[in-house]
């Protein structure tokens, strides 16, 4: 825990750091790596649905740019009294996150900005219970299984830093709006693999995840550099700047 | 100094705390939703075309055991008539200022998801529609598609 208070302090101590004006340089290790997020498990732990797990696959194009792909498995049941639904499959979300801290602040180390993907998932549903009651009594059907694909895209602000030198924590909030789905339109999806609710065209969640990200190479980039004024007065009370 | 940076982490923490607790706790798990879907019958005099409301309107299922949908209701100009998803036709005894009618609608249905929380309502797809022409002059058909919006689907003339 004071690893990560520490790391969130030097998060907070180079957001607090002024812009700086003129030039120079500083190296970024630029890093690949893989995590995991921790959402499925918390959520097994909990014994909640939807079920899974989920491997975060990332490679830094640049000091700003960051290509991801997330690779999961789902599973969800919901058991209510007026239906019973089912599935499983898996999904890839692929994209890119954009650091909106300047190299000076990151310096590698640390994230904060916004993210976009667009999500594929493959899965099977049924449901093999429905209930409808009306004036006529109550009736009941089932939708059988099918196989179905589904297509988002999400917005993911977030934040990540560095616990150690390799070993990063972070977690990215994710406004998800669904695309497409395949099967019968009256049939949706009740829930989507790595989307969420499928009965609603847009959604949110938050996700937390940890990850290994090895340095592949360094970049050097040039910032502008500011350094504070101060301005004081000499003995004459004329005043002086000082750099 | 370190005590403020320590009161901001800390702070940071909690509110993502809070943030996840409360998108938890947003997921919706009560039905605020219409899941009924019904024929919204508009009711028209056939002298003039207006939609007039008779004196006195009853409906109810064609089966005795049935409740009333309307008894003896002044000052409906519009009927929701519920169909039954188990069969391929409902009928229904449109009583208007004392005379009977029967009303026969013809369709097919499907399940339809209405959301995770509501779950699933039946919607139909009229294929015909017939009655009796005591006091009923003539039936026709506006919208097929029975849903749960409030969308006229067909007319009586009386």
């Amino acid at each position: 825990m004071k690893r990560i208070s520490a790391s969130f302090i030097s998060l907070v101590l180079f957001l607090m750091v002024t812009p700086s004006e003129g030039q120079d340089t500083i190296d970024i290790p630029l890093r690949a790596g893989a995590g995991i997020s921790l959402r499925g498990p918390a959520m097994m732990a909990a014994g909640e649905y939807p079920m899974g797990f989920e491997l975060n696959l990332s490679y830094d194009r640049d000091e700003r740019i960051t290509y991801l792909a997330d690779i999961g498995y789902s599973r969800f049941i919901n058991e209510r009294y007026n239906y019973h639904y089912r599935n499983s499959g898996i999904y890839i979300k692929a994209g890119a996150d954009y650091n909106l801290l300047n190299p000076l602040q990151s310096q590698g180390r640390y994230y904060a900005g916004i993210g976009g993907r667009y999500g594929l998932a493959l899965f099977r549903d049924e449901a093999p219970f429905i209930r409808y009651d009306n004036y006529w009594g109550s009736h009941t059907s089932v939708a059988g299984e099918s196989y179905r694909s589904g297509h988002f895209i999400e917005i993911t602000p977030g934040i990540r830093a560095a616990l150690t030198d390799n070993l990063f924590i972070g977690w990215n909030v994710n406004l998800s709006l669904l695309l497409y789905t395949s099967g019968r339109r009256d049939l949706r999806p009740v829930d989507i693999p790595g989307f969420g609710n499928g009965s609603g065209a847009v959604v949110t969640g938050i996700n937390y995840f940890i990850s290994i990200r090895i340095p592949y190479r360094t970049e050097t980039v040039i910032y502008k550099r500011r350094v504070r004024e101060i301005v004081d007065e000499d003995d004459t009370g004329t005043p002086v700047q000082r750099f | 100094m370190n005590r403020v940076i320590s009161c901001v982490v800390t702070l940071s923490f909690r509110a993502l705390f809070v943030m996840a607790v409360t998108l938890y706790g947003c997921s919706p798990d009560a039905c605020y939703e219409d899941v009924e879907s019904a024929v919204r019958a508009t009711l028209f005099l056939s002298e003039s075309g207006v939609n007039v409301a008779p004196d006195t309107l009853s409906v109810r299922g064609y089966d005795s055991e049935l409740p009333y949908l309307y008894e003896n209701m002044p000052g409906k100009k519009e009927i929701s008539l519920p169909l039954n998803p188990s069969a391929q036709a409902s009928q229904f005894v449109i009583t208007i200022e004392g005379i009977k009618d029967t009303l026969t609608l013809e369709y097919s249905s499907f399940p339809k998801l209405i959301s995770a929380e509501c779950g699933y309502s039946f919607f139909h797809e009229l294929t015909g529609l017939y009655s009796t022409k005591n006091i009923i002059d003539t039936v026709i058909i506006r919208n097929r598609d029975i849903t749960t919006l409030y969308e006229e689907n067909i007319r009586i003339f009386y």
